[in-house]
Order: structure tokens, then sequence, then C-alpha cells
């Protein structure tokens, strides 16, 4: 799914967030992982994960909006995408 | 351990090596151990001359010398250590005791307690000699205590026997010095509170009084601690938990409470739920977040108490008892409660309840230590109370001070004495118990030859002779529901219902000995057994190919139990515990941070055999269904440059200790503590282009953004500063806002806000505050101090963002036509009319309607036939011609009923004067400006008009006429308020 659609953010997908920058540690990040990239896409367009996607790491790894974390989670319980989560 | 176990259990331990009924110092011996030589000749001086001599005679001085020498000699004498020592080896048994009890009572004692004490042992006569002994020893002393200290103060000299005093208790006294030499052997103590021990019950068997007992209760305190942790319960603002919970929890409970709860107002209201609930908050197994208020369930302590043995368990719910606020005084069934305020009742309150309960607990152990205690064994209930009578009449409540202090203080200014005709219902004078009467003993049926009423619910109940119904009928609730209920005590009650025997049960025992019970070694000799024979057979859970796992015995099973209940449903509770596996229950588990492999894993090992497999598989796919997504809330993530450097990074010995989970080449989620990250963690030789930072990482907090790190270029041009790119901060503006440029080197980026970007934020459900919200986040703080506002962002930023973000909804537009009245009732009074009300569009104020174009020319019409035509002015007639309507002329103000010529008239009049004003003073138009633009005048000139005005013999009518103009244009006036500068305000 193309999240440009939906964010104009240059850090939406992409190799590093910062090109020729020193290592980067992100802090207080809100990450969900997904079993399968397929699993990921589906809940994608499926749900409003789509609108909450910070930056797209891997195939199978998005950070989150931290800020919108109760109601992503509401969201996706309610499409049968129910999250374990660990804090 | 949890701190608050050890606090409980080291209470309980302090009885072993105390008296029962050893009370603290009391806090005046400091003083008394140290009196200065005029005031012990002050306290010599109550003293009788014969009491004097036999004082003197006793410690071996000259007892025929003249008063004032006698009390000098004694003075001298009074703390002499060898003296004092002497004595207290020629002290005669009884007075031993007599002193013993003294000290035990915290070594200042009231006179008449002692004397109880010592009278039902000794006898009088007996009693009198031990009290000669002690004061002409000067090992005991009489005084009185107050508010503001002890007093010597006495109306008549005392004799060595005798004493007076002015109306308040007198007391006994001694001082540390004697305390510390006055030695007892274990066997003498124990011999002088031996006489106390209570007697076997002499009746036939008696029947106990039926009572749920320990299993019960602990059934219950799981259930109620199962509901804490799987519901969220806000607590009232008493700190108690509402009624709609308590009367879930009461649903939970394997004994119910009897009678409808739902008439409980509160849960102080109920019995034994408010009694678990206080064992539960004094353990801290249920404690209260301060932050939000709600109630939950301490893992930690919980875990602590259900391994517990039982015996220790009944301990600390014991030792819990005694400090919690459940007050069993208010629930005996005998007393009847009167309302009357804290300082003049007698009702016990938690400090007097803790240490009655303290007391009793210690006297039990005592008992035990003596051997009295015989697991089984009946006792008599009445000797019993006879007995804590004669060692602490105070114990529960304080017969000394029974004129307390406050109705003594205040005896006389507020006239707290005892009325007998006007009388307080609850208080009847300062011998009696207040507050409450007892059902037995019934009021007398006339008094004093008058009839009493019928509903007196008792006689007033005597501080001197009652004590076996209020303490003793105290002590029989304390059995019957407290001590019964943690299945420490039984109590037995005769056919008319009166307290008859008490005993302890083995576990009651146990707890207090602090060693398991019989029952409990027999149960641990029985599993040794059966554990050498096949260790499957001790295993206590069963689980069934239909999802139904059986939890053998329970209660002695806790902690198995409760590891049980987390992702099992509960589906009965009795010899074995009936769980039940389903999805949900399993999800529920899941959610609560346990894994599908620890639950199965737990399973296996205490399962008695093989678990069936459909079992093992339903778990390990509905675990695998919430393992899809995996949400990792508040971690840290390490990003390198390459992949190369994270392999190397990965390869060092200390990174296991931080790595959570490699999620990339070139990420990895790392633990959120300090030093997972430091300089030593990223290999050196890192070809960073980035020459500052030496290997060390940048940190991204994704939490903290930080001021200025946005601002505006133009109204509609955001820029994100310099290294400041945090991909959350570029997410947030990417949101509502359009990429224009974007710097991956210098993490630099610009935003444009747009109409697309803002619909499309609109429709993500970002709203007008939300984005607002987050501009004032980032935008710089304004440089002038003092200023806590951000600065502002543009009118036309905010309107536009207002119309785009959905915060103004589309405007309509129409033609329309003003109508104005000078009256606001009469346009209301119109369009009241339905007639009219088509016509009407709107309202522009209270006395100007807004009507349809379309719609005027029949309004006017019918409006000129009803007498009120409405008119308009030429210059509006010319815009008929371009439009075709008929603008409305603006109706001026006037005084009400005037006609329309006579307004004309005073226009043209004041048109006139405003000319002549011109002529006679054209300086002053000049300096407003423009003549007629009164915008430009202040107030002064204002006023100089209106005085010019006056003096040219203008009229009052003009005056006012000028004035109301100048509150129809509200801009005349405007410049010349006094504004006050507001803040922003969008």
């Amino acid at each position: 799914m193309d999240l440009k659609q939906f964010n104009s953010s240059p850090n939406l997908e992409g190799k590093a967030t910062w090109a020729g920058g020193p290592a980067l540690v992100h802090q207080n990040v809100t990450l969900l992982e997904c079993a399968s990239p397929a699993i990921l896409d589906e809940a994608l367009s499926a749900t409003p994960l789509k609108f909450a996607v910070v930056r797209r790491i891997s195939p199978t790894v998005v950070l989150v909006d931290h800020a919108r974390l109760d109601e992503l989670v509401k969201a996706l319980t309610k499409k049968g995408y129910e999250p374990r989560i660990v804090r | 351990m949890p701190k608050i176990f050890e606090l409980l259990f080291d209470q309980l331990d302090k009885f072993q090596a105390a008296s029962p009924g050893q009370r603290p110092l009391s806090p005046h011996l400091e003083a008394l151990g140290k009196m200065p030589p005029y005031l012990l000749k002050r306290v010599f001086d109550g003293y009788s001359v014969q009491a004097l001599q036999a004082m003197a005679a006793a410690r071996g001085l000259d007892a025929q010398r003249k008063r004032a020498n006698l009390e000098q000699d004694l003075a001298k004498n009074f703390y002499d250590l060898p003296a004092i020592k002497r004595m207290l080896e020629k002290l005669p048994p009884v007075a031993r005791e007599g002193l013993f009890h003294v000290r035990r009572m915290g070594g200042l004692i009231r006179l008449e307690t002692w004397r109880t004490t010592m009278v039902n042992r000794h006898g009088s006569e007996a009693t009198f000699q031990a009290q000669a002994d002690l004061l002409s020893g000067l090992l005991a002393l009489y005084c009185s205590v107050h508010t503001y200290g002890v007093e010597f103060s006495f109306p008549y000299k005392n004799e060595l026997i005798s004493v007076e005093s002015f109306g308040s208790p007198v007391y006994l006294w001694t001082h540390p010095k004697v305390l510390n030499l006055f030695k007892l052997d274990p066997a003498e103590e124990t011999a002088f509170l031996q006489q106390d021990l209570p007697v076997p019950f002499n009746g036939p068997e008696p029947a106990p009084t039926p009572s749920p007992g320990f299993d019960s209760l602990l059934a219950d305190l799981v259930s109620i601690t199962r509901y804490f942790e799987q519901n969220k319960v806000k607590a009232l603002v008493s700190g108690e938990p509402g009624k709609r919970d308590y009367q879930k929890l009461n649903e939970g409970l394997r004994v119910k409470e009897p009678g409808d709860i739902k008439t409980a107002k509160k849960i102080d209201e109920v019995g034994r739920l408010y009694f678990l609930w206080t064992l539960l908050k004094e353990t801290q197994l249920v404690t209260l977040k301060p932050l939000n208020d709600f109630f939950q369930a301490n893992p930690t302590a919980n875990e602590e108490f259900f391994s517990l043995p039982r015996y220790r368990q009944a301990r600390l719910l014991l030792g819990a008892w005694t400090r919690s606020g459940f007050n069993e005084f208010k629930r005996i069934p005998t007393l009847h409660f009167y309302r009357l305020s804290f300082y003049e009742s007698s009702l016990p309150d938690a400090t007097k309840t803790t240490r009655a309960r303290l007391f009793l607990v210690g006297l039990l152990d005592f008992y035990r230590k003596q051997g009295v205690l015989q697991p089984g064994e009946w006792l008599d209930f009445p000797r019993l109370v006879q007995s804590i009578r004669d060692l602490d009449t105070n114990f529960l409540i304080d017969h000394d001070s029974s004129p307390n202090h406050f109705r003594q203080s205040f005896r006389y200014e507020y006239e707290y004495e005892y009325d007998p005709l006007f009388s307080v219902e609850g208080f009847y004078g300062d011998e009696f118990y207040s507050g409450f009467t007892s059902s037995l003993k019934p009021a007398l049926k006339s008094k004093g030859g008058l009839r009493q009423p019928e509903n007196a619910f008792g006689a007033p109940l005597k501080l001197s002779e009652d004590f076996a119904l209020v303490e003793g009928e105290w002590l029989a609730q304390v059995f019957a529901e407290p001590l019964s209920w943690l299945g420490i005590a039984e109590l037995a009650r005769d056919a008319s219902g009166r307290p008859a025997a008490f005993r302890l049960t083995d576990l009651g025992l146990a707890a207090l000995a602090d060693r398991p019970s019989e029952r409990e070694r027999q149960q641990s000799e029985l599993h040794q057994q059966l554990a050498a024979h096949g260790p499957a057979l001790t295993n206590a859970l069963l689980v069934q190919p239909n999802f139904d796992i059986m939890v053998m015995a329970p209660l002695e099973n806790l902690t198995l139990l409760r590891q049980v209940d987390r992702f099992a449903d509960q589906t009965s509770m009795g010899e074995v515990a009936l769980y039940r596996i389903s999805k949900d229950s399993i999800l529920g588990g899941l959610r609560n941070g346990l894994s599908g492999p620890e639950i199965i894993s737990l399973l296996r090992e205490n399962n008695r055999v093989p678990v069936a497999s459909n079992v093992v598989q339903s778990i390990g796919d509905w675990a695998a269904e919430l393992e899809r997504l995996v949400l990792y809330e508040n971690c840290d993530l390490l990003e390198t440059p390459e992949a190369a450097t994270l392999d190397r990074l990965m390869r060092q010995p200390e990174a296991a200790r931080f790595v959570i989970k490699r999620l990339g080449p070139t990420y990895v989620l790392i633990r959120n503590e300090k030093g997972s990250v430091k300089a030593g963690n990223v290999p050196s030789d890192t070809p960073y282009t980035a020459e500052n930072m030496h290997g060390l990482p940048v940190y991204l907090d994704y939490r903290t953004l930080p001021h200025g790190s946005v601002s505006f270029v133009s109204p509609f041009l955001l820029k994100v500063k310099q290294n400041t790119a945090n991909p959350y901060l570029l997410y947030r503006l990417g949101q509502f806002a359009d990429l224009e440029s974007f710097s991956q080197n210098r993490l630099e980026a610009t935003f444009r806000l747009t109409a697309k970007a803002g619909q499309r934020a609109q429709l993500q459900g970002l709203t007008f505050e939300r984005v607002l919200t987050f501009l004032e986040m980032v935008l710089p703080l304004p440089t002038r101090r003092g200023k806590s506002t951000p600065d502002p962002i543009s009118d036309e930023t905010l309107l536009a963002l207002k119309g785009w973000l959905g915060y103004y909804s589309p405007l309509q537009a129409e033609r329309a036509l003003v109508i104005q009245a000078t009256q606001s009732g009469q346009l209301r009074e119109i369009f009241r009319q339905e007639e009219f009300q088509a016509a009407l569009l709107g309202w522009a104020g209270p006395n100007i309607a807004l009507v349809r174009n379309s719609a005027f020319d029949r309004l006017s019409a019918r409006l000129a036939e009803l007498g009120m035509p409405v008119n308009w002015s030429d210059e509006r007639l010319d815009e008929i011609a371009l439009d075709g309507t008929a603008p409305t002329e603006k109706v001026r103000r006037g005084k009400r009923g005037a006609t329309e010529e006579s307004v004309a008239e005073r226009e043209r009049k004041a048109r006139e004067k405003n000319e002549a004003e011109a002529r006679i003073q054209p300086d002053l138009l000049a300096k407003s400006g423009e003549p007629g633009r009164l915008t430009t005048l202040d107030l002064n000139t204002i006023l100089s008009l209106m005085d010019l005005i006056t003096a040219h013999g203008g009229s009052s009518e003009e005056l006012e006429r000028l004035l109301e103009d100048l509150e129809d244009n509200q801009e005349v006036l405007f410049r010349n308020r006094v504004s006050r500068k507001k803040p922003w305000n969008y």
C-alpha cells in the first residue's frame, strides 16, 4: 500500500532515516510487528492503521503514532486484528 | 516479604516477651523521675503529719522532727537509690504484686482501678496494707491527671490509705528509678497473672455458633482479589469501593452477606464483606493507585500471601485485624446507639479498638503459654470477662476519665453537666457510659412518679457496674464474628442467647504459637507418603480433554489456583475447584502478560496425567492468533546507517543484555533503560560523516518534540529546523501539510499548508484543535520575557486551517433587507404572526430583522395596513430601481410615542445646531478631522462639544439626542475605553 497518499512525510518509507548520518536511537517509540508482510498489508488496507504509520522499517514492522494508540488498538481489535501489547 | 507483612508479624511477635495488658510507660514518668526539691516539698505538703512520719520511719529517717524538716528530709531521700532498693527488698508479696500492676499499667494508674484488681485477688484488708506499704516506702504516691499534666493539689491532707480530691480521679504514680530497680523473676510474674486464668466451662457440652471458618475466608479473599485484578474499580472519595462494586463482590463470595445488601448505603454497613475488605487493605493485597484513584491487586503481596502456610496466613490476618478499621462495637446487637459527638460518646474509636484487640490477642497468647487453652476444650466466658476487668478495666473504654477531658474542661462554659430535667439522649452523667444503652438493662417503668416513655430503649449503663454488658458484649462480639471468621476461635451461647463458653481452634492455637497446626503436619506427612509412591500423584491439576480443569484441594494449593485463575474461568469452588478453558479465557491471560508456552508448561507440570493433545493444540492456536500482531509500547529502537555496523554490534558480548529483538538489517529493538546505548556499544570505526558524533548515537525522542523545531516562514509555509527532522515530527506535519522540500543530509524540511492537505487531515479524523495543540508544542516560544504563549499564527493561517479542517461550516448567502424598529418587542410581535414568518430570514440584533427581498412588498403593504408603515430614504429608492427591491430607512431612536414629524423636526434642529457650532469653533472640528467624522474624536473633545452646546443655549433634549447618537456609534467611544491587552485568542 502506498502510504504517501495519507501522509506527506518523507520518512514514511525508505532505508535510512538520516542518510550518511550517525546511528540513531528512536526513543519512546510504539512499534507494531506482524507475523507476515501479508498480515501487515491486510491490516493497513482494512483498518485506520494506515493513518497512524510513522515509518515502515521493514515489510513486517511499522512505527505507529503513540498519541493514537488507544483508538488504534480499538480499531484493530474491532476488525479482528487484536494485537498483543508488550509494555 | 512485603514490608507490611513484616510489620504485621512483628507486632504479634512482641507479645512473646510481654505481660498481657502491658502498657507503655506513661509520658509523665520522665518528669516525675527528676522533680526538683521545691516540687517534692509541694508533693509532701499534701500529706498529713502521720503519713509523713510513717514515710520517714520506713525510709530510716528521724520521724520525730517538725513537719517542715520531715518534708525536707523526705525530699532529699526520695530519689536515693540505696534507700529505694532497701524498700523494694523489704516489700511484702502483696505489695510487690501491687507495684507490678502499677508498672504493668504504665507507671501511672487510677487508684480505683488498681484497688479493683487487688481487692479481687487479695481482699480489702490486704489491699489497704499493700497501699500503705507502697506509700510509706515512697514507692508510689497520689496525684491527679489533667490535660495540662500531673497535679498534686488535694483539698485535705492525705493519709496513707485515704485520699480525697477536688473531683478528678486519684492516681497512683511511681517513677523510673523505682521501676528500674524493681525486678521480678518470670515465675513470680506468671504467678501474679495466673490468678486471672480462665476456668473450664462446667455446663453441658455447648454447641458453637455456626461460622464459615478459615477455608471460606481464603476462598473469598481469592475471589475478591481476582475481582480487582480483572476489573477497574474506582475508589469513592471515602477511599472505599462503590455500591455497585461491593454488590458484585458479594455475588462472588462463598459466604454471602445475610439479608439484602442493596439496603446498605456504604460498604461499612455490611458485615463480613467489610471485614474482608479491611483485611485486604491492611495487608495491602489490594492497594489504591494514587494517580487515578483506582484499586489494584498487589501482585507481589498476593503471591507472597497465598504461598504462605495456613498458620502464617492466619497469623498475618490476625495481625491485620488488630489494626483494621472494622469496628465490632457498632455491631453489638444488644446496644442501642445515640448520635453524640466524638468527644461526648464512650464509643471506642479505631485507636482504642486496636489497643483492645492487641490486649486480647496478648492475653490469649499468655493463656496459651500457660497451657490453659487446649484444642477443643471449652472455657467459661463470664470468667474471661471478669479476668479482663481485673487486669485492665480501661482496655477498651476509658473508665478513668469518664468525666472526660472535653466535658471536664467545658463543663461550666457549655453546660455539659448532666441535667436530669432536660437530658441529652445518650448522655447520663459522668459515672455512666455515654452514647448507648443496652437492651439487657431495661429502663425502669417509672422514675420519680413519672412514667417512662414507651420507646425508652434501656437504662443508662453505669461504668462501675455494667462492664459485662458493654466490654463483655464486645468480647462476645469479637469471638462471634472476627475471630470466628478468621477461624481462630469459637463462641457458644446458652439457651437464652447469652455467651457461655469459648475456645480456640487448632488453627487459632497454631497462629498464636506461630507454628504449623496438627492438621497441617498430618497433611504434610500424607503428601510426602504420596510423593514417595509416585510424584504425579501429588500434582493438584486434572486437565480433561473437554477443556475442564480440576484443582484438587484448592485452598491448600492457592498459588496454583491463582495461576490457573489467570487463564481459565472458574465454574465452581468447593473441595475441588472447577475451571474451564476457552478461547476468551486464554486470550484474557495472554493480554495480561502470559504466553502460550507458559500456559502449556504450567498445565503439563501440575497435571496428574499427560495433557490431552487437543488442549495443547488449541491453546497454541489461540496464542498464535494473538501473536499475529505484537505492539511494543514505549520501546527504544536503534538504527545504524549500515547493516554491517549492526552485525558487528550484535556480535559484542554485552549486546545480548540490551537487545530484545532484531527487526531488520539496520534496526534492533533495545531495552528502554539507562545505559542500554552508550558510546561503547557503537563501534568507533563506524564511517560517520557527521564528524562531531565521534561514534555516539543521536537520540530522537518521539514523546518530546522541542519548541522551536518548526517555525512559520510565511503564513502557509512551515519550516523544520536543521537537524530536528525527527521522523515523528515529519509524520505529524505530513498529516495536515504537503511536503515542499526535504534535505535528508541536513535533516530539514519545509511543509506547505494547503486545502488539499487540510481535507486529507480531516478525512483522517484530525481536528483544528489537535493541529493547533501540535503547532503550539513545536512553534518557538516567545522571546519576550514573561510572555508564556507561543508566537501567534497569523489570522489568515488560522482562518484557513479552520476552514480546511472543518472547524467552520460552508457559508450560505441570500439577498435581504433590513428592518429596524425602535422597540425590539415590536419586531418580535410582528414576526410571531404566522403570515409574516415566511418573510423573516433572520435577526441581526434584538431590534433589527432581516427580511427576504421577494417578500418585502407584501410585508410592507400589510404592515402599513396595520398602522406600521415601513419608511425608507430617497437614496435607497434609487437602489430599488437597480435591483427591484425597496430598502428600509433606519428608524432613529426617539421618545416612545413620538410622531414622525417631531422626529424629523428634531433632526433638522440638531443639524442646524451642529452647523452653528462649527461656525463658532471651527478649530475644534478641525482638530477632530473632517466634519461629521466623530470616530476621530477623543473623550475630551466630546465633553468640550457638550459644554459648548450648553453654553450656547442648547436644550437638554438636544444634548440627550447627541448622547444617543454617540451610543449608536460605538466606534466613537471605542478608542476612549480602557482596553486591556488580551492574550492571543484563536
